[in-house]
């Protein structure tokens, strides 16, 4: 019997056939095979059988057979699984709560941190072309100094809509902070307003609930974002509504959706810019201006354009500024898309929120970690009771499972915990949502749940878990040695245990590192609150001035000088944290006279004294010296800077008035902060406020008591300069803290973090303990009998777990050293490590080793001996 | 998988006719053959299988398994034989046919 059938195709049948079924079709398929071979001959019998095998290839033949042909086997082996599942969960409600509840926890924590960073990043998406809407601000190159400011000039949208033809809309839009509305003998003065001019509403599309693009064309109208309608007209229909604003009335022309929370621009009104009789020249450099690209252009293409554009009209920007040899000026734009902005660099003048990128890349590692931190501990805990349940195991194989019914039976214990895990997990979130809305004030848009990228990092936690689950199949594929199965241990090498180990050193050095960074973290802030800054601002309010007219703000601080509380006032035209603005000074220098941008500031006589600026040489303003209105104050950088050992006497003439030109130097103050510790301090002049700079903020030293009363009291004296105007105040250390508003959050959300992570770790070693301890109470009986007292055994039990310390501080100590590093350098003056902040987190891992793991060796060691040692 | 009562279908019924003649030498190339030479049907040999799976199913065919020829590569065979049940069924299912058969009225069986 030479002949055969098609080979391939009698191994197809094989292939797909169920076993039980293939002895008897393949003999029936052959039978007929050589029956035709003899009277049909090989082609033909070739032909047919192949066509036999396609025709037997039907559901009710191939493997994995429906239930209807053996009955029930499947789903009686899956509803065997499940029991056990769920019986093993009963029986160890503990293990199974710190499973489930761990990992919920750690994949709550990390995906919400995922939502925040998605928030984040995706920052003015919602605008529906946002990937053609650009801002323009300007880099201003002084005699090589360049400042980068994020405002351009009034007429530059006008211009590009004009000049460059790849532009296909252009606006502009000017801050007008928080201007006074009436309604109706209602006064509202707590609304973001926004000047907007040019096709502005064309480039962003806020999204209109009522009226159109068009409705600020005409002066004298606003557009209310939809909640700012609801407070100004409650339910009535704000459309057609007038507001009185200062000068005029504005009628209501148009109804926004309320900005969403990944918007850099926060406003509750727009007020058309042709309201306003405002210079609206190349001159005026105080505008955000947006463009919007044509279809398939690219801003690559464009930007020599913007850049010709801006070149054109330099002169015109530059006009009315003598001091700014125009010879010596460069002006080049600063284009973002709209949706870099919140995580670009920092712009002078910038109303966008920005956000420091590092502190997001260090937000994504904490989620990384934790979501690591809770599959590790889930890992060993399933992997624990996997062990505990090897003797069974090793029984089942004795009579014939197979490792596809193992596999079966972590598929299924896999399945529970996702439909345990996943609606826990939720529900955790919601919580946590709402809390970090309330006592964090980190404010997200629910969408962003929805987002394909958000969704699709939950999807693929769930697949790396359930991918991780089969880790657990690897380890325990050595439980084939059947024999030491059934004596309940690992395969040979105890490799289950190696991988353990590893697992929960790895997670312990998580808890380390998230426990020195919030150390560092926090450290860092309290050196923030501690550093001198150079000045007192504890107890210090600040009023703003709302014209900036001298003579009101010297009267307002004279009237506030004598009331009872208040220490001592006086006026400045800047705020601390906001001198950002530079002017181009003429110092004299040893090499002679140079022109310099330099930040300056102007305040009263006796601001040094109220704010507790320490002079270090020479004099204060004094009202005695008539020409102390033309001399200057410096701070120590700027001696240090222009180079003067003996800063007294030497000369600087700036741009103020011509009477002002050659001013005296006559006292160099200490270095103090005048914005956040993230800045260098920089060199700083310092003139007395007059008429002609005015003073738009005054700054009243209080004493600690009674604050309510004197601020009222304040406010009184306030309402007499300037009866129609609100009342703005704040604490200026309040306001220092507002500077580091990103830091803190991020802090917050470490200090959860840290908590989540102890907890999480101290779970798994408790249980991993008491796995150990049930693997090891023959060892511990025979250690007993044969004479180790309890200390020794505990000690025994201990030292097994602290190894897990070093490898876990082997991991950990770079980590902490390389992650810190990076984050200290986003300031520029920050504290140094010191080995407290790895020997800490050290003795803390050993701590929580002892703690979790202590319980049970005290069990261990007072168990007595006959109890182990009778079993079997 | 529910059985569909006590119904036969057309082809069922030819299988457990074919098994029932061929009384201990019924199995899926005995079966075709027989259902080729008898009734004149060509049908495929995985055809009958799924039928006789159907019938086993059903409780109206027992099986076993025979000893293994040479024709076959040392495969055994799965013998067939009606059960009970099956015989009752067949015989009432050849019973109603008749029954109907009579009550044709003659000249139709003329024209015929």
């Amino acid at each position: 019997m030479n002949a055969h059938p098609p080979k391939w195709a009698d191994r197809f049948l094989a292939w797909y056939c169920n076993p039980e079924l293939l002895e008897e079709i393949q003999g029936d398929a052959h039978e007929l095979y050589f029956e035709r071979l003899q009277r049909e001959g090989k082609a033909s019998a070739d032909r047919k059988y192949i066509w036999d095998v396609l025709r037997f290839f039907r559901w009710s033949n191939i493997r994995h057979t429906t239930d209807a042909f053996r009955p029930g086997f499947f789903g009686i082996l899956w509803n065997l699984n499940l029991k056990i599942a769920l019986r093993n969960a009963f029986r160890h409600k503990t293990v199974f709560f710190v499973k489930m509840a761990g990992l919920s926890i750690c994949l709550a924590f990390a995906l919400l941190i995922t939502a925040f960073v998605i928030h984040e990043f995706t920052f003015d998406h919602h605008y529906p072309d946002h990937h053609r809407v650009f801002r323009v601000g300007t880099a201003i190159t002084i005699e090589g100094v360049t400042t980068s400011y994020a405002v351009s000039p009034v007429a530059l949208a006008e211009g590009l809509a004009e000049e460059v033809p790849d532009v296909e809309a252009a606006g502009w839009i000017m801050d007008d902070s928080r201007p006074v509305f009436t309604i109706e003998d209602q006064t509202f003065n707590n609304e973001v307003s926004l000047i907007t001019g040019g096709n502005l509403l064309k480039v962003l599309d806020f999204g209109f609930i009522r009226g159109s693009a068009t409705a600020l064309d005409a002066p004298n109208t606003i557009v209310l974002t939809a909640s700012t309608a609801k407070k100004f007209f409650g339910d009535a229909d704000a459309m057609g509504q007038t507001i009185t604003f200062g000068w005029t009335t504005l009628e209501v022309t148009g109804i926004i959706k309320d900005p969403p929370a990944n918007s850099h621009l926060h406003f509750n009104t727009l007020i058309s810019g042709a309201t306003y009789e405002m210079n609206d020249g190349w001159d005026n450099v105080n505008a955000y201006t947006y463009l919007m690209l044509k279809e398939g252009t690219s801003m690559e293409d464009v930007q020599p354009k913007i850049h010709t554009s801006l070149r054109d009209h330099q002169d015109d920007m530059i006009a009315g500024r003598e001091h700014w040899a125009s010879d010596h000026i460069t002006v080049q734009p600063i284009i973002e898309n709209i949706g870099a902005i919140h995580m670009g660099g920092y712009l002078d003048e910038d109303i966008a929120r920005k956000r420091e990128r590092s502190n997001l890349y260090i937000l994504i590692a904490v989620t990384a970690l934790f979501f690591i931190t809770g599959l590790i501990n889930f890992l060993n805990l399933s992997l624990a009771e996997m062990t505990a349940n090897l003797k069974k195991t090793g029984i089942l194989q004795v009579f014939g499972g197979s490792t596809a019914g193992h596999n079966k039976v972590i598929i299924t214990n896999t399945l529970v915990t996702i439909i345990v895990v996943v609606p826990l997990t939720m529900l955790i979130m919601a919580v946590g949502f709402v809390l970090s809305e309330t006592y964090l004030d980190i404010h997200m848009e629910r969408s962003i749940f929805m987002e394909p990228v958000f969704i699709s990092v939950a999807a693929g936690f769930v697949t790396c878990f359930a991918a991780a689950s089969r880790i657990n199949a690897f380890v325990l594929s050595n439980t084939r040695d059947i024999v030491n199965a059934l004596k309940g241990k690992l395969g040979s090498g105890h490799s289950g245990f190696k991988v353990r180990e590893v697992l929960v050193s790895v997670q312990l050095s998580f808890s380390m590192i998230m426990l020195a960074l919030i150390a560092i973290i926090v450290d860092q802030f309290s050196y923030i609150n501690s550093v001198d800054k150079g000045i007192e601002d504890k107890n210090t309010i600040v009023v703003k001035m709302h014209d900036g007219s001298f003579s009101d703000a010297t009267a307002f601080v004279q009237s506030v000088s004598t009331l009872n509380g208040v220490k001592q006032a006086d006026v400045s035209s800047y705020y601390l944290d906001n001198v950002e603005t530079k002017e181009f000074f003429e110092v004299a220098t040893d090499r002679g006279s140079t022109k310099m941008l330099v930040a300056y500031m102007n305040c009263g006589y006796d601001y040094l004294e109220t704010m507790g600026i320490r002079l270090v040489k020479g004099r204060n303003f004094s009202r005695e010296h008539h020409d102390d209105k033309t001399t200057y104050l410096i701070n120590e950088t700027a001696a240090k800077e222009f180079g003067w050992k003996d800063p007294i006497g030497k000369k600087i003439s700036g741009p103020l008035n011509a009477d002002r030109d050659a001013g005296e130097v006559i006292g160099v103050v200490r270095d103090f902060h005048f914005a956040s510790l993230h800045n260098k301090i920089e060199p700083l002049i310092v003139f007395l406020a007059n008429e002609d700079w005015g003073a738009r903020y005054t700054y009243i030293k209080t004493s600690p008591l009674h604050t309510n009363e004197v601020i009222s009291r304040i406010k009184t004296e306030y309402g007499k300069i300037y009866p129609d105007l609100p009342f703005e105040w704040e604490y200026l250390d309040a306001r220092f803290d507002h500077l580091y508003k990103d830091d803190y959050e991020v802090r917050d959300v470490f200090k959860a973090g840290l908590a989540i992570s102890i907890l999480v770790s101290g779970m798994g070693i408790f249980s991993i303990s008491a796995l150990l301890l049930t693997m090891r109470k023959k060892e511990m009986g025979i250690r007993k009998v044969v004479g180790a007292s309890h200390a020794q055994l505990f000690v025994q039990h201990l030292r097994s777990f602290m190894k897990f310390t070093l490898i876990a501080v082997l991991i950990g100590w770079p980590a902490i050293y390389y992650l810190s590093g990076q984050w200290l350098e986003n300031f520029a003056y920050h504290i140094d490590l010191s080995p407290w902040h790895f020997i800490l987190p050290a003795l803390t891992a050993c701590l929580i080793i002892v703690a979790a793991s202590g319980y049970h060796g005290i069990r261990s060691s007072l168990v007595n001996p006959v109890d182990i040692l009778k079993h079997d | 998988m529910t059985t569909k009562g006590n119904y036969l279908g057309e082809f069922e019924e030819l299988v457990l006719v074919s098994v029932a003649a061929l009384m201990d030498e019924a199995y899926g190339v005995s079966i075709m053959n027989y259902i080729a030479t008898e009734a004149g049907r060509d049908v495929n040999i995985s055809a009958v299988h799924e039928v006789l799976k159907r019938l086993q199913r059903k409780g109206y065919l027992k099986s076993r398994m025979g000893g293994a020829t040479q024709e076959r590569g040392g495969r055994r065979k799965r013998y067939f034989n009606l059960t009970v049940s099956g015989r009752k069924n067949l015989e009432e299912a050849i019973r109603t046919k008749l029954q109907l058969y009579k009550q044709v009225p003659n000249f139709s069986l003329k024209l015929t």
